[in-house]
């Protein structure tokens, strides 16, 4: 039988060692952290300077001579088309994720369960079209654009931009569905479902963390897109951030610095927030879709 | 080769007490099994001696050092994990060498494939050495397994299930080649496994554990013939002692193999007559298995199970009282409340 | 009929071809088609007023291609593109081990852990264009706080060693503007790089490390040895993600420097654009856009071959 001696375990290791590694590993941390969010570091002090605080040469540009001030920032909401530029993003954003998980998700499903040498290839056929980048179809598309008649309409953008989403989101979502044993289908098959619902009920809800991927990939790439939207879009009205602000606060050699740090401090706050709260999901979907796939 | 002295083990994980003090002393060069059922904290107390696991509290001692605070390298131990944990981008003979290169131990190059092959040939995988670990059958993956661990020559040898993952086949074979392996190196070892048969057939000495704290140490035969509570009682053997309560205090056992027809009884010993009804017969080949339900002191039925050898071959009917007994020297008579094991006097 | 329906209902060969049948159309029209325009504009003389087709053949590439402005911009995007990826590829290794690593189990370790994700991430969650005007901003010739910094440091100013001018002039110096459009690739880069190295990490079977453990191997070698050879596939896939959204980006130059100082930061993105729409010549455009297009099949076949060899299930 076991008698309790009990014996606390002293903790491990030299003090010493222990505190110096602590202070490495945090240093390291901080330097990472400093690099990346210094531009919105300063974002975040510029927001609120008066003009005089900003353009005073060699003064610190941490510093507040003058009290902060909320104008620049009412100014960004009412004398610019900013939160048309949100609004524009966001639906965008949205349409073009239900359009990529719409076209990637069956196709996806479909390469995943080709087997052979088609089923192998597929995934790198998709992968070379992700290669096809804006910067060469930007000129053809804008002729077809023109033509179609969607310039200077947010449709164009919704058109175009699953081009660069759904290839991306079918060869991660194809990783995943490898992942799942036909078996599964198979069981479901034999349980009556026809195979279209077997798909619906037994499948998509197991590609879960592939979906939530990609939906975060695809929201970020429209986000960042830049080349359709500057090429296909000329009116302010149906801009996105990504060009609207830069074409709005930049008047040739012109910059209204506070209102365009600010509007860029104001997107990277929330959509930060919402990436961390999804970070270890993305991983994992990551790690399920891409590396085991 | 070294002793082991583990001093009131605790490791928790949260709320989980996976090992709850644990005392135990393995000899130099002896064979130690630890056996119980899954989540019991067989894994768990090996890593805890491995180093990979640090407890909260007690004390580990291997040979005359104190190893509780040191790291898995300098504890002079080596461990094949359940899933045998090859490298998988190494070559069998990148996967033997590691440990070699890693402790430093054989800077000269030529030496350490020299000691590859050696440790290959001991486990007869010399043909391997160029293969990658996807190559391999299970057998022969865990023959590297094996190799890797005996490379480095340590004084423990930690084993975690080793055999789980062959077929049923391969393990009977590979039990045998390990014992003699092990007999020949004299390297003191530990083994975890769930599996009675294999505790039963490897083990020097058991350790039986449950809920992580250990049942009773000793001989596999001594285990098997005077189990210290139920637990261990109705664990080992298969099917395990059946259990009778033959008052509110004490519950009453023995094991199915000795419950015979009076007629195959041993002569001259004295014997307590057992009378029941068989209801099922199970021909097994090499034994006959006999089910019934036996009303215990308040008249509720309890499942009992008699094993008879082949060559028993007394007719049993079915559904009609029978005439059974079981030698006074099989009894064995369990606390009913705490389930340890009480003298026949205590009755 | 309702035995038709269920026999389609449960025909897998059809519902293979009704899953693809609607990306594939939407690919072919949306990617096959614009791409083969493309090459069409490249052989023709089309421009934005003038959509007629006048076959030229290869004339178009033959004359960027003895443009001085081309070279520049190809070996730009090329030297951008490299060493940008290189940059990243170790410093997202070694951001992954620092997130990956055991954290002390304090609430102020995880409180701490989660502030310097939510740093760590924002350059992603950022509009690209916009972040970039926050570094057209830290760049600035006369309000750089990085050159405040540097002035404070006794680096920048009059008697320093990057004197005697208070200001670096980030974007107005060739050497400076290239590396600062280098950095700022390395900069957005980098979070997406360290999430694909964590999610490889994370894949690795912890016995396996555990072994290392026992085997006496030490953080390094464990990383050099067991680690890394197993996150490569992994990695070498990063690789390609930044190898493809450096060398296809317009955003960073077209902010920072749209190519200046004179052709200095020019890549072949900008100089297409400035081509083919600000000058409105489609054609020639198109001839300088599809040089990249070579480029990246080569780097990724090349790539996703070494990744599939070193696979290792
Ligand atoms: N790393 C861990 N974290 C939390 N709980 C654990 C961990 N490892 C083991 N446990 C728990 O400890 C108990 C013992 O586990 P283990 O030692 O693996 O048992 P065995 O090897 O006997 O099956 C189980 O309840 C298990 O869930
Ligand atoms: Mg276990």
């Amino acid at each position: 039988m076991a008698t309790l001696t009990t014996t606390p375990t002293p903790a491990q290791g030299p003090r010493l060692i222990r505190v110096l590694r602590g202070t490495l590993y945090t240093t390291l941390v901080l330097f990472f952290c400093l690099l990346a969010s210094s531009p919105f570091l300063v974002m975040g002090v510029v927001t609120f300077q008066t003009d005089q605080d900003l353009y005073k040469r060699g003064a610190s540009p941490f510093d507040y001579e003058d009290m902060p001030t909320l104008e620049h920032l009412d100014n960004l909401f009412n004398d610019t088309r900013y939160l048309s530029f949100v609004r524009n993003s966001t639906l965008t954003g949205i349409a073009v994720v239900v359009v990529t998980l719409v076209l990637s998700l069956p196709a996806a499903w479909a390469l995943a369960r080709l087997t052979g040498r088609w089923g192998e290839h597929a995934g790198i056929l998709m992968f070379i079209v992700y290669l096809v980048p804006p910067t060469l179809l930007f000129i053809p598309l804008f002729r077809i654009i023109v033509q179609l008649g969607l310039r200077d309409s947010l449709l164009s953008l919704i058109l175009v931009y699953p081009s660069i989403s759904v290839p991306f989101s079918t060869w991660l979502l194809m990783g995943f569905f490898k992942s799942i044993p036909p078996e599964l289908e198979e069981a479901a098959l034999v349980d009556g479902f026809n195979r279209y619902e077997a798909f619906w009920r037994v499948v998509l809800p197991l590609a879960r963390p592939g979906v939530i991927s990609v939906v975060v990939f695809t929201f970020t790439l429209t986000l960042h897109e830049f080349i359709y939207s500057l090429v296909f879009i000329s009116s302010s009205e149906a801009r996105t951030l990504s060009t609207g602000v830069p074409t709005e606060l930049i008047r040739g050699d012109v910059f209204f610095w506070q209102p365009l740090l600010a509007s860029a401090l104001l997107v990277a706050i929330p959509v930060g927030l919402v990436y961390n709260l999804f970070l270890d999901r993305l991983v994992q979907g990551f790690t399920l879709g891409a590396v085991k796939g | 080769m070294s002793e082991v002295r583990l001093q009131g083990i605790v490791k928790r994980f949260g709320e989980v007490q996976a090992v709850a003090g644990v005392d135990l002393h393995i000899d130099s060069g002896e064979f130690l099994v630890v056996l119980g059922p899954s989540g019991c904290g067989k894994t768990t107390l090996m890593r805890t001696i491995a180093g990979l696991e640090k407890p909260e509290e007690g004390r580990i001692h291997i040979g005359a050092r104190d190893v509780t605070l040191l790291p898995p390298r300098k504890r002079g131990i080596a461990m094949v994990f359940q899933s045998y944990a090859l490298y998988p981008h190494m070559s069998v003979a990148g996967n033997i060498g590691f440990p070699l290169k890693a402790q430093g131990r054989c800077p000269n190059r030529s030496e350490r494939e020299q000691r590859v092959h050696q440790a290959a040939q001991m486990v007869s995988i010399e043909h391997l050495l160029d293969r990658r670990p996807r190559q391999l059958s299970g057998g022969e993956r865990q023959r590297v397994a094996i190799a890797r661990a005996i490379v480095s020559e340590p004084e423990v040898l930690l084993l975690d299930e080793p055999l789980s993952n062959l077929d049923a086949k391969l393990r009977a074979y590979a039990r045998d080649e390990l014992k003699s392996f092990q007999r020949q190196l004299g390297i003191t070892t530990v083994f975890v496994t769930h599996d009675q048969i294999e505790a039963m057939g490897l083990g020097d000495r058991i350790v039986v554990m449950r809920d992580g704290l250990v049942q009773q140490v000793g001989p596999p035969q001594a285990i098997y013939d005077r189990p210290q509570n139920t637990f261990v009682a109705t664990f080992l053997g298969s099917p395990g002692m059946n259990l009778q309560h033959v008052s509110e205090r004490v519950l009453r056992g023995f094991r199915p193999e000795h419950l015979l027809p009076v007629a195959e009884l041993p002569p001259g010993a004295e014997h307590e007559p057992f009378v029941w009804r068989v209801t099922r017969v199970e021909n097994l080949g090499s034994d006959r298995l006999l089910y019934g339900h036996v009303p215990d002191f308040r008249g509720d039925m309890q499942l009992t199970v008699a094993r008879l050898p082949s060559n028993v071959t007394t007719e049993i009917p079915i559904d009609t009282d029978c005439d059974f007994g079981v030698a006074r020297q099989h009894l064995h008579f369990f606390d009913n409340e705490s389930g340890e094991r009480v003298a026949e006097a205590a009755v | 009929m309702n035995a038709i329906m269920s026999r389609w209902l449960d025909d897998s060969r059809l519902m293979g071809i009704v899953f693809l049948a609607p990306a594939t159309l939407y690919i072919v029209l949306l990617v096959g088609l614009p791409f083969i325009t493309a090459l069409l504009f490249s052989v023709s003389t089309a421009t934005v007023g003038d959509a007629s087709f006048n076959y030229v053949g290869l004339r178009n590439f033959a004359h960027v291609w003895q443009t001085p402005a081309f070279r520049d911009a190809l070996v730009n995007t090329f030297s951008f593109t490299v060493v940008a990826q290189i940059i990243t590829i170790v410093l997202a290794n070694i951001l992954a081990q620092l997130l990956t690593a055991p954290l002390p189990p304090r609430r102020s370790a995880r409180i701490g852990m989660w502030i310097a994700r939510m740093l760590l991430i924002l350059p992603w969650a950022t509009p690209l264009s916009l972040s970039v005007v926050g570094w057209l901003w830290m760049f600035d010739s006369k309000y750089s706080p990085i050159d405040y910094i540097l002035r404070e440091m006794a680096l920048l100013g009059p008697d320093t060693v990057w004197g005697p001018a208070n200001n670096l002039i980030w974007l107005g110096k060739p050497l400076l503007a290239k590396a600062s459009i280098i950095f700022v690739h390395v900069w957005r880069m980098t979070p997406l790089a360290t999430v694909i190295l964590m999610a490889g990490l994370s894949s690795i079977p912890t016995d396996l490390l555990d072994q290392a453990e026992v085997d006496g191997s030490r953080y390094l070698r464990t990383l050099f040895q067991v680690k890394l050879p197993l996150v490569m596939p992994i990695m070498l896939i990063s690789l390609l993600f930044g190898f493809i959204f450096t060398f296809g980006d317009l955003t960073v130059v077209y902010i920072l420097t749209r190519g200046g100082p004179i052709t200095h930061t020019l890549t072949l993105p900008m100089y297409s654009f400035l081509v083919g729409i600000d000058g409105g010549n489609l054609a020639q455009g198109a001839a300088v856009s599809l040089f990249i297009f070579p480029v990246l099949l080569l780097v990724a076949v090349v790539l996703l071959r070494t990744a599939s060899r070193a696979e290792i299930r």
